[in-house]
């Protein structure tokens, strides 16, 4: 079953990268909706593997999306869920159905993708803005795909429901923020699924160091949204990641929250 | 930026795990928590590195000296290696700390990875890290030399 695990992260991650290489619409919409579906799928099939007193873990090959259009995209989409394979049960007769369903549609026009353009260009911005804005993006993704891995699994590891709440949290925000800069890269050009996460980031033995490191990570993201916010001189981006940045103030209550949850 | 590098940050050379390698190595970086593993496969006759993994939880900076160095690595004797590795330190050290500890997390993890080769061939089987000591302020890492993970 890991391997139908690695193949459920493999879609998840081509949906969800795919989705937001297309501009926001109603085929990014569809296939983010698909994308978290594929990523519960994918939460259930780990909650199966460790009930079944296996692991899971989050090695894949490398991922290099670089279609045109949305023709191709739905070709290589079809293509990977024609390629899955599901033993008998409930689950799995859910999971097929869900695939099945996807498989149904069809792109009703073709969209032209620049996402992968690596032409780096955004607006009016300066040279200058802009390496700042592909530094931080390129860095923040990684970053956040990272910590939806280490909490989901965490969450799955833990008995403990206050701190799987915590963690439930911790990735819904993640996975906003991975969207988020995602659909920024998507329109600088510069967009890309990150590399695998090794074993020893989500392996720890120190739950609560790794959270302690974590706070410490959280305060740095803020002050990286504060002076990105300074430097780019676009007031739309400017405005979020303000946002975002205000957004890591809670991330760290929810931290400290779970740093307390792990002694009761 | 130069184009090569952005490639190189989005598709780094020789990136992955190697799951049969002859030596695995860790850099760390105590104070933002940069990891850098180091994988060889080395030519047990010549001790040559026939090839060369890497992974990183760190930034942009590190993932491009992961990728160059590992260019460098790949094909040198161990000892050439050391050298190299030698030469980054004497190269790096004048540079701000920020942006020397990303590099000198790679090169540790190579010296990491050459102990453990070393010890490996005692029949020793333990965890390599060797923590970067240029870029952090002196007295706040004090096991510089090799540690072992329990």
């Amino acid at each position: 079953m890991i391997e139908i695990f690695r193949k459920k992260h493999k879609l998840w991650l081509i949906t969800f990268f795919g989705a937001c290489a297309f501009p926001k619409g109603e085929e990014s919409d569809l296939l983010l909706d698909f994308a978290n579906i594929h990523y519960r799928h994918l939460k259930w099939i780990g909650k199966e593997l460790i009930k079944q007193k296996e692991d899971f873990d989050w090695d894949r090959e490398k991922i290099e999306l670089k279609f045109t259009n949305s023709v191709e995209f739905f070709e290589m989409f079809h293509s990977l869920l024609k390629d899955m394979n599901y033993p008998q049960g409930l689950l799995f007769d859910r999971i097929k159905a869900d695939e099945e369903y996807m498989l149904s549609i069809k792109p009703s026009k073709n969209i032209a993708i620049t996402a992968f353009s690596r032409e780096l260009t955004y607006k009016n911005l300066d040279r200058q803005s802009i390496e700042a804005l592909f530094t931080f993006l390129f860095e923040e993704i990684y970053k956040e795909y990272e910590l939806i891995l280490v909490y989901t699994y965490a969450q799955l590891h833990t008995s403990n429901s206050q701190l799987s709440l915590i963690f439930e949290d911790l990735i819904y925000e993640s996975l906003y923020h991975l969207k988020s800069f995602c659909f920024i890269a998507s329109k600088l050009g510069a967009l890309a699924v990150p590399r695998v996460v090794m074993k020893e980031v989500y392996r720890f033995d120190d739950l609560k160091t790794f959270l302690k490191e974590g706070i410490e990570e959280e305060l740095k993201a803020k002050e990286q949204c504060k002076a990105l916010s300074s430097l780019i001189k676009d007031e739309e981006l400017s405005r979020f990641f303000d946002f975002i940045n205000h957004q890591e103030d809670y991330h760290i209550v929810l931290m400290q929250e779970a740093l307390q949850a792990i002694d009761k | 930026m130069d184009s090569k590098y952005i490639e190189m940050m989005l598709d780094p050379p020789n990136y992955g795990e190697m799951k049969q390698f002859s030596a695995k190595g860790i850099g760390k970086n105590k104070e933002t928590g940069e990891m850098v593993i180091i994988y060889l496969k080395v030519d047990p006759s010549l001790e040559i590195v026939e090839d060369i993994k890497w992974q990183t939880n760190g930034c942009g900076t590190t993932i491009v000296s992961g990728g160059l160095f590992s260019q460098e690595y790949k094909g040198k004797s161990l000892k050439e290696g050391l050298d190299f590795t030698n030469a980054v330190f004497e190269k790096i050290k004048d540079n701000p700390p920020a942006d020397a500890a990303c590099g000198e997390v790679v090169a540790r993890a190579f010296i990491a990875a050459v102990k453990d080769y070393e010890a490996r061939k005692k029949g020793e089987e333990r965890e390599f890290i060797e923590y970067v000591t240029l870029s952090c302020p002196p007295g706040e890492v004090n096991d510089r030399d090799i540690s072992q993970k329990t």
